[in-house]
């Protein structure tokens, strides 16, 4: 019995059933898995996204969605950076449905959230929690993505990396169809 | 007969159409095509699209990263997009995907506009891509309850999966096209959910082996092969999930 677990969100496991477990143990691992209707054996890549920042399925994807020799696709980029944050350090996407649908409007804010965020994870103290969102304007028709940079306890000197953040980012929102901004909204983290 | 689905897991959707390196093209392409399609496409963008490219040379494999430029003009919804680079040039869909009819209409629209602007005598490439997101509850089942295809592992390998890629590439037609089939784990959108990416991307192996008369229907016999392909890699729950229409 091959589990999956939970993948990023720490769900319960979830298993495959391999031709080789249990009762197929005995055919053995040179047979090729025709019980699944596959001439050949597939490559299979297991990694541990807790336990690197970036797992080698997420590394896949990345390289899987800009290699020359294939028809371009956003949707897997997009898949790509959302698996990619998820495994950097201290880095949070709660409504990954809202930030997915943002890029998919916005597909050239993609690099700078990507560059802005493990920057914070590089950056920020080890107790900060950052979290990837989108900002919906109550009273005017705009959004922007906004990464919510939160702490247990909050004092002055969270200012100045926040503000260092953002000054990094700058320069490369020049020109975006979208934009982000840095803040906290003094809230614990999650 | 081809079945249907209410709530097809279908969120990407690209053909694109790829033309020898020796033939003709200028920078100027991509506004005469504009021209043609910007009734129906009205909105302007431009992508940059990093590209990584491995090729075999006598010194051993080389690789070369590149930017290239890509005008996009998109419908009035930004759901269709038709793309144009160098020597590229495509239309692709996002969800909610359409009937195949109506993608088709907008591919046969981009290819007729190019091939206007453009002399167009053969493909080197042609490729019809779908990205499935698919989402099913965690804790229910295995993977086997939903796919024909996935990771199998032998008893010595760890059977703890917290993500997981499985691919093969297939030829098909004689040899002339192939297909690429990779089902990976992917970020779910709600909580006690798992999600997958099933790619299915066929392709014209063969450099060169169609023609401008004969691309719509190599695109037309992708998409049936694309199809069956789709249905052969999931079971009946993952019917129920996309609500089929009978």
């Amino acid at each position: 019995m091959l589990a999956v677990s939970g993948f990023l969100t720490g769900a319960k496991p979830f298993r495959w059933d391999s031709p080789w477990s249990s009762k197929a143990e005995a055919r053995a691992t040179s047979e090729p898995c025709r019980a699944h209707g596959l001439l050949n054996r597939p490559t299979v890549i297991v990694e541990d996204p807790y336990m690197l920042s970036w797992s080698l399925a997420a590394q896949y994807l990345a390289l899987a969605r800009r290699f020359a020799a294939e028809t371009p696709s956003l949707m897997l980029e997009i898949e790509a950076t959302l698996v990619w944050l998820g495994g950097l350090g201290g880095v949070r996407v709660p409504r990954r449905a809202e930030v997915r649908e943002y890029l998919v409007r916005h597909p050239d804010m993609i690099e700078v959230a990507e560059s802005l965020c493990a920057a914070a994870s590089r950056r920020l103290r080890e107790d900060c929690q950052v979290s990837l969102e989108v900002y919906h304007d109550p009273e005017i028709e705009d959004e922007y993505l906004t990464l919510y940079v939160r702490q247990q306890e909050y004092d002055e000197g969270l200012l100045t990396p926040i503000e260092e953040l953002y000054q990094a980012c700058e320069q490369q929102l020049i020109g975006r169809s979208g934009w982000l901004l840095v803040t906290t909204d003094f809230r614990p983290p999650t | 007969m081809k079945r249907k689905y209410a709530k097809p897991p279908i969120v990407e959707a690209a053909c694109e159409f790829r033309l020898p390196p020796d033939s003709q093209w200028d920078p100027t392409i991509p506004g005469l095509v504009y021209q043609k399609v910007c009734k129906e496409f009205p909105r302007k963008e431009q992508r940059f699209v990093t590209e990584v490219d491995v090729s075999e040379t006598k010194e051993g494999p080389r690789q070369e990263v590149r930017v290239t430029e890509r005008a996009g003009f998109l419908t009035e919804d930004g759901r269709f997009i038709i793309q144009i680079g160098p020597r590229a040039f495509g239309a692709s869909c996002l969800k909610p995907y359409p009937e195949w009819a109506a993608f088709k209409q907008r591919i046969q629209v981009a290819f007729a506009a190019v091939a206007e602007a453009v002399e167009i005598r053969v493909l080197q490439r042609i490729g019809l891509r779908y990205i499935n997101r698919i989402e099913v509850p965690a804790p229910a089942g295995s993977l086997g309850d939903y796919f024909m295809f996935g990771p199998a592992l032998g008893p010595g390998l760890p059977q703890n999966l917290t993500s997981f890629l499985v691919g093969c590439t297939s030829s098909l037609a004689d040899g002339r096209d192939s297909c690429r089939l990779q089902l990976a784990s992917g970020v779910p959108e709600k909580e006690g959910t798992a999600a997958f990416i099933l790619d299915i991307d066929y392709f014209l192996a063969q450099a060169q082996a169609v023609g401008k008369d004969g691309a719509m229907d190599w695109v037309e016999g992708a998409h049936g092969s694309v199809s069956e392909l789709f249905e052969a890699c999931i079971k009946e729950p993952l019917r129920e999930i996309f609500q089929e229409v009978r």
